[in-house]
């Protein structure tokens, strides 16, 4: 529970005990005033009912509203499983108000505003609290003078008090019903602050769940990038193997006919042209298997960052000849998440790969322009472009890991108008230049 | 050894014989409170009927004597509290009854008795009569009416005081006027009193009267029921009779030609009539206290006589005495009530103690057929004249507030006999005078 309503609890309990406090000594002490004075056997008649005996009510009232508060306390230090005991001890309370009560000849009906304050304040669980406020409500109603009179033959405070004169009747009805009020202003007040804490509770409650569900976000990307480490992983085991014993095995085939080349050179002419053949199929194979395994290994950029992997494929495609791929970087480049990277760079490997293979163009342009939320590449050439968009393995493979990234990507092409490629991946955070 | 250790050791041998302790005492106090019951009575000195008694607390100094020893086997004692005089007791006790400490038992008075009844101090008896073997005939039943409040019974009489008139014998004799017994009504006694009134000296004022001490108490109870409504919430009276009371009273008052009849004259031989109880009787009509007074005539009681629409009676004073809602020993302190009011032995003790009658009838009767009145040298009173006088009795209205209303009422009518000329107005004129008293909340004061 929060702590101003903790507070406004305890202000409550001292106003009552005030409150008790104040009848019982006033209807002890006017007693004796009343003998004092001689009245009496007038107050008797006055009375119409046999009063308690005087030293009982402070006595009874004040000790059964300490027991009360000492059930409080009590009630705080139980937890919610024991809910049962906090009623039981609640129902203790009701009987333990109708006894002060008594004491105070009804004259008060405030102690049970105060018993309905600690259901709310002391029991948690529902339907017990329910039947609790019914219980305080029962008493309240009940517990009036002009109820209960008439069964219990009871002297009303009122009697008491106007045994004085107006000059201490006055203060004495103020002191009174200032009290009360007090007592009610102060109830109010903690409904106020419950409905207050409660609102709290709910606009926390709703917070956690945002938090929550960022969290879980996070997680699937997390998930996705484990996937895409993994696959890189099995990649480069891939390329080793490749490398390590076809590579091997090739190469010794290679050297082994070289040696049956030059050995076939003196006899058999056939022999020697059909050895040169495999020789040459031999080694068109070991470089497609160098090619293959740079190609899988150059998740190079695993070790290097984006813009030199990229600059490398980029001179590695101008090595080959007539045909020129400018590169060109816009805004400021911010480090990228490695999926990031993996995905730009197959994207400009799978582009310029088709570009070279398919269009017969002359030159290609890579160009990446940063903004502050987004990156964009775009790989355009000068070739013979295409009536429409063939989407092989290459071109959905790469549409799907735009799209995973929250990307998304457009090709632009038409007959003679050469190939266009044109993506844009969100930037999930903002990095500074590498 | 370490002072941590010893500290250790003791505590653990003085909490537990501490609390052995506090059982123990607890234990003894409260046997001994049960096998010890002290009970307390409270009484006044003086009575209702304002005769004096010697030794006012004897009676029950020889009550809680023979009850203790009734009683010597159970331990049971009763303490007296004494002290107060008649008049201060209502006060004094409702001051005890406000601090809760009146005693167990208590004489009550008469104006105290509803109140105390309504608001729950006394304790309700029916519950403890029907347990106990005591049946209702023992009593006088007036008396035992008189400690009854809307049908319950919450005291119970101790001894009673019948009142009655008595006659100047040789005065009567002297004038040749004879009482008819058999027709004693108001008219009769309004023409004897006429003829024994008279200016003996010659002042043109009168000297010699019919009557001392007759008021309108004696008139109206003996043409009329009751004053009040029953729950004593307004006035109860019939109109007729009250007029012919008032009529009657006026008549009277007029005899006297406005000269007031002294206290004592009757002694000195110059009334014919008095208003007399059993108290006074037992005082003056017995040695040694009978050469004192009425000594030197011969005289008599006679009942009241009757109005025109009534039958003769009179008020009977009773001793009441009950007990606490809140004492701890009720059936003890009940035991005691039946004791006192009940107990053939104890009974004759009034008698003896008291210038009252006892209210047990058969101790009444043994006392009769004992000869113990002529052993005390007793004028003689004829057993029927006093069986009659008790049987037809009535008792005061025993609310607060009777006491001061009666006050106004006498004022009134006093008011309304003396100078009114028409008395038509009177009855209404009393009715709203009774009804307004009673409606007034409680600030009535003595007019």
């Amino acid at each position: 529970m929060d702590k101003p309503l903790g507070y406004v609890y305890y202000t409550i309990l001292v106003l009552n005990l005030a409150i008790v406090s104040l009848f019982s000594l006033v209807m002890y002490q006017t007693t004796y005033l009343v003998c004092d004075a001689d009245q009496a056997r007038i107050f008797l008649e006055q009375a119409r009912y046999l009063p308690h005996i005087p030293w009982h009510v402070p006595v009874y009232a004040i000790s059964s509203f300490l027991l009360l508060a000492l059930s409080g306390a009590v009630k705080r230090r139980l937890t919610e499983s024991q809910a049962i005991v906090v009623f039981l001890l609640f129902l203790a309370d009701i009987g333990l108000t109708f006894f002060i009560a008594y004491n105070l000849n009804f004259s008060y009906k405030g102690l049970f505003l105060f018993l309905g304050v600690g259901a709310f304040f002391f029991i948690a669980n529902l339907p017990l609290r329910y039947l609790a406020i019914a219980l305080v409500m029962l008493g309240y109603i009940f517990s009036d003078y002009d109820i209960i009179s008439a069964r219990l033959n009871l002297v009303s405070l009122q009697d008491y008090i106007s045994f004085y004169g107006p000059s201490a009747q006055i203060p004495l009805y103020s002191i009174r019903s200032t009290l009360e009020s007090l007592n009610l202003v102060f109830v109010i007040l903690f409904f106020q602050f419950l409905i207050q804490s409660k609102i709290r509770e709910n606009k926390e409650f709703i917070k956690v769940n945002n938090e929550l569900s960022d969290k879980l976000h996070q997680l699937e990307i997390l998930q996705v990038k484990l996937e895409e480490s993994a696959r890189l992983k099995e990649r480069n085991r891939l390329a080793h193997e490749i490398h390590d014993i076809l590579g091997h095995s090739l190469t010794s085939i290679s050297t082994g006919l070289e040696a049956c080349i030059e050995l076939s050179k003196a006899g058999a002419a056939e022999l020697h042209s059909r050895l040169k053949k495999i020789k040459s199929v031999t080694d068109r194979g070991l470089t497609d298997i160098r090619r293959s395994v740079r190609e899988l290994k150059n998740d190079a950029i695993v070790q290097s960052s984006l813009l030199s992997a990229l600059q490398e494929l980029i001179n590695d495609a101008n090595a080959l000849g007539d045909r020129g791929v400018g590169f060109i970087i816009v805004g400021n480049a911010v480090g990228l998440e490695d999926d990031e990277e993996q995905t730009v760079y197959r994207l400009v490997q799978e582009s310029i790969t088709n570009s070279l293979r398919h269009s017969g163009c002359r030159y290609i342009d890579v160009t990446l322009t940063y903004t502050e939320k987004q990156l964009t590449v775009c790989i355009s050439d000068n070739g013979c472009g295409c009536r429409e968009v063939h989407r092989h393995f290459g071109l959905e493979h790469i549409e799907e890991r735009i799209a995973l990234l929250g990307g998304s990507v457009v090709f632009d092409t038409a007959p003679e108008k050469g190939f266009r490629t044109f993506a844009s991946i969100p930037l999930r955070k903002g990095r500074t230049l590498e | 050894m370490s002072s941590g250790d010893s500290h250790r050791r003791w505590r653990v041998f003085f909490i537990p014989s501490l609390v052995i302790l506090v059982i123990l005492s607890v234990l003894g106090i409260a046997n001994y409170r049960k096998n010890t019951v002290v009970l307390e009575l409270a009484l006044y000195s003086g009575n209702s009927w304002g005769v004096p008694q010697n030794f006012a607390y004897a009676i029950y100094d020889r009550a809680v004597e023979m009850f203790e020893e009734r009683f010597a086997d159970k331990g049971y004692r009763v303490v007296l509290r004494t002290g107060t005089m008649y008049k201060d007791y209502s006060e004094w006790f409702a001051q005890l009854v406000l601090k809760g400490k009146e005693p167990d038992m208590f004489l009550l008075i008469e104006e105290d008795f509803t109140t105390y009844a309504a608001i729950g101090l006394l304790e309700r008896l029916d519950r403890y009569l029907d347990k106990s073997d005591l049946s209702p005939d023992v009593f006088f039943s007036n008396a035992l009416e008189a400690g009854q409040y809307q049908g319950s019974q919450y005291s119970l009489p101790i001894g009673i005081v019948p009142s009655f008139l008595i006659v100047n014998n040789d005065l009567l004799d002297s004038l040749e006027l004879v009482i008819d017994r058999d027709n004693w009504t108001w008219e009769q006694f309004y023409r004897l009193c006429e003829q024994i009134t008279g200016d003996l000296d010659g002042d043109g004022a009168p000297d010699r009267f019919g009557v001392e001490g007759y008021d309108w108490h004696h008139a109206f109870y003996t043409n009329d029921d009751t004053l009040f409504n029953q729950t004593s919430t307004s006035a109860g009276f019939n109109d007729k009779r009250m007029a012919e009371m008032l009529t009657f009273l006026k008549q009277m008052h007029g005899l006297n030609k406005g000269v007031l009849v002294k206290e004592g004259l009757f002694e000195k031989g110059k009334v014919g009539f008095k208003t007399f109880n059993l108290s006074e009787f037992r005082v003056y009509g017995s040695y040694p206290y009978r050469i004192l007074r009425y000594d030197d005539f011969d005289w008599e009681p006679l009942p009241f006589p009757s109005g025109p629409q009534g039958t003769s009676t009179s008020k009977l004073f009773t001793v009441q005495i009950g007990m606490s809602s809140r004492s701890r020993y009720k059936d003890v302190a009940f035991e005691f009530l039946k004791f006192i009011s009940s107990d053939e032995k104890f009974q004759h003790q009034i008698w003896e103690f008291s210038n009252m009658l006892p209210v047990n009838r058969n101790v009444f009767d043994s006392i009769y057929r004992s000869g113990v009145m002529q052993r005390d040298g007793m004028r003689p009173l004829d057993r029927q004249f006093i069986e009659t006088v008790i049987a037809n009795s009535y008792i005061d209205p025993d609310f607060k507030k009777y006491p001061v209303i009666d006050k106004y009422i006498t004022q009134r009518i006093f008011t309304i006999i003396a100078q009114d000329d028409d008395l038509s107005h009177g009855v209404g004129d009393l009715r709203q005078l009774i009804n307004e008293l009673l409606a007034d909340g409680y600030s009535l004061k003595t007019p």
